[in-house]
């Protein structure tokens, strides 16, 4: 007898698989990782809060206890909720990072009540990161928000390259409309016949009806990529205000991304 | 109706999914759900951040490499097992082979034959009842001093193999302390009551004598200043290991006794 067949069609199914994970959590009231990297990551959490000026600088070790607290006090449920869908070491952040922004939301009038004056300059002063790397943070957390566009990324990337009136490359045209239905789509790309804001829309317009074969006026075009743009925005200054982008500020942003593309922004295009 | 966020362990999915640029491994309602919630977006993209600067470390396997790890683990089983078995069948056969031989060499069998014994004589002449008395009175057999007692005095001088190791240390008169210098051999042998274990001590330092058996029992201890002991409570044969130690509990030596 192969052992090899007995053992696959002894265990194969998911449901069996699923008891036996809930066995191993079961086994032992301790955490699937040790004490020690539970505290490591829970410093990182809480220093990149601390890093976004959301949490003082001084108040860290207090919000780093309180979120070490409340895991533990948790950490049966925690665990037992853990169904293997992700890796053990992601789901404690995503636990601590969501811990840490429940100590965030019950101290944080507390804490700019305390210390107006010393809470504001915290986030400029204790921070030693030179401009470049914070441009690159910052890009890198764009490139981000617009892959959670999922199937919509091109077409934001190409449509605000062209709200921004910026160069746009021949193949982020082709990654959206990769059927070709439009004959020289560069051509409609061009910027030298804009003569406003109102031109920009009515082309876009004329593209989507075209590729997505849909029947769009200018002004839903402009009504969508409003959306994009705000949703672009909030995501960028939040949670608990990190930033205070506006759509003068995104433009700027978006122009440093979208003129230094690294390898790491290409990946949607090589996994695409 | 309020929208229902996701959960720690759908964050973290979405999260990893992020980080490798590729959302599509996603289920469709997780991708929508982070496509219009801003909350939960931003709590992937938070995730997402500081996985990037962390080592991940995975402690539980997937699904697939789980069943690989019980499949080879039961193979690395199997194989330890009969590995396991076959030093035992042959630590069991050579150590037969080796009863086997001193059976050879020790032991008399001996057959007394009774059919001479009046009490047998008037039934040898019918050959039906030559069988019957065969069987109804066996020959006896008689076995000579009992290969026990030799297996005994053989363990008796079985190395210790912790204290042969300390002995071997010793053996190139590695000595510990300025004072003492032992100045009988590593190995003294004689019969009980006639060994001397001798050394050098001018500044009369007290020290101490700790005996064993070969099993690493400790089987008395004695202080002294003098040069020399005699260990007059051995009185068996057999392999001893003595130990001299001076008042800082310093080991200052390690040796063995044969009593013949």
């Amino acid at each position: 007898m192969d052992l090899r067949f007995f053992l696959w069609n002894f265990e194969a199914t998911e449901n069996y698989l699923f008891m036996l994970k809930r066995l191993e959590l079961k086994k032992s009231n301790t955490n699937l990782l040790s004490d020690e990297l539970i505290i490591h990551l829970t410093e990182k959490v809480v220093q990149r809060y601390v890093e976004a000026g959301t949490i003082p600088k001084k108040e860290k070790e207090d919000v780093k206890m309180s979120v070490i607290e409340k895991f533990l006090q948790k950490q049966n449920s925690i665990n037992n909720a853990y169904k293997g869908d992700a890796k053990i070491s992601t789901y404690y952040v995503a636990v601590l990072s969501r811990m840490t922004c429940e100590v965030i939301r019950k101290e944080l009038k507390h804490w700019k009540n305390q210390n107006q004056d010393n809470f504001d300059n915290e986030i400029y002063t204790d921070t030693d990161l030179e401009e470049k790397l914070i441009i690159k943070d910052e890009t890198k957390l764009l490139n981000r928000i617009l892959l959670i566009f999922d199937d919509e990324f091109f077409k934001i990337k190409l449509f605000l390259a062209y709200f921004y009136q910026l160069k746009i490359d021949e193949s982020l045209i082709k990654e959206y409309d990769n059927n070709c239905k439009i004959n020289n789509i560069e051509t409609y790309f061009s910027q030298t016949n804009l003569n406003n804001k109102g031109d920009i829309f009515k082309n876009l317009a004329n593209i989507v009806n075209i590729v997505e074969n849909k029947d769009l006026k200018a002004d839903a075009i402009r009504m969508w990529l409003n959306k994009c743009i705000n949703k672009i925005i909030f995501r960028l200054n939040n949670p608990y205000n990190r930033a205070n982008y506006d759509k003068e500020s995104l433009g700027i942003l978006f122009e440093y991304y979208f003129t230094n593309v690294d390898v790491e922004f290409d990946k949607k295009k090589e996994v695409s | 109706m309020k929208l229902q966020h996701l959960t720690d362990e759908q964050i973290a999915q979405c999260a990893e999914a992020l980080s490798n640029g590729n959302l599509s491994i996603l289920p469709e309602n997780l991708r929508q759900h982070i496509k219009n919630c801003d909350t939960c977006a931003q709590q992937v993209n938070f995730v997402t951040e500081t996985l990037s600067e962390l080592n991940e470390l995975e402690i539980i396997a997937t699904p697939k490499t789980k069943i690989n790890f019980i499949f080879w683990g039961s193979i690395a089983a199997t194989l330890v097992i009969l590995i396991g078995m076959s030093f035992y069948f042959n630590s069991w056969r050579q150590k037969s082979q080796a009863i086997a031989n001193m059976d050879k060499n020790n032991t008399i069998i001996k057959k007394v034959d009774r059919t001479d014994s009046p009490k047998t004589k008037k039934i040898i002449h019918n050959k039906k009842d030559q069988i019957a008395a065969a069987d109804s009175d066996p020959p006896n057999f008689e076995v000579k001093p009992s290969l026990k007692k030799r297996e005994t005095e053989l363990l008796a001088y079985t190395p210790h193999p912790d204290l042969e190791k300390l002995v071997d240390r010793f053996s190139g008169s590695a000595m510990r302390g300025n004072d003492i210098k032992i100045t009988t051999p590593i190995l003294i042998q004689g019969k009980a009551n006639s060994i001397v274990l001798n050394w050098e001590n001018n500044a009369e330092q007290t020290l101490i004598l700790e005996f064993f058996n070969n099993k690493g029992e400790k089987l008395f201890e004695e202080e002294t200043s003098q040069s020399n002991f005699s260990p007059t409570k051995i009185k068996t044969k057999g392999l001893y290991y003595w130990k001299l130690i001076n008042e800082d509990f310093d080991l200052l030596f390690c040796g063995k006794i044969k009593v013949l």
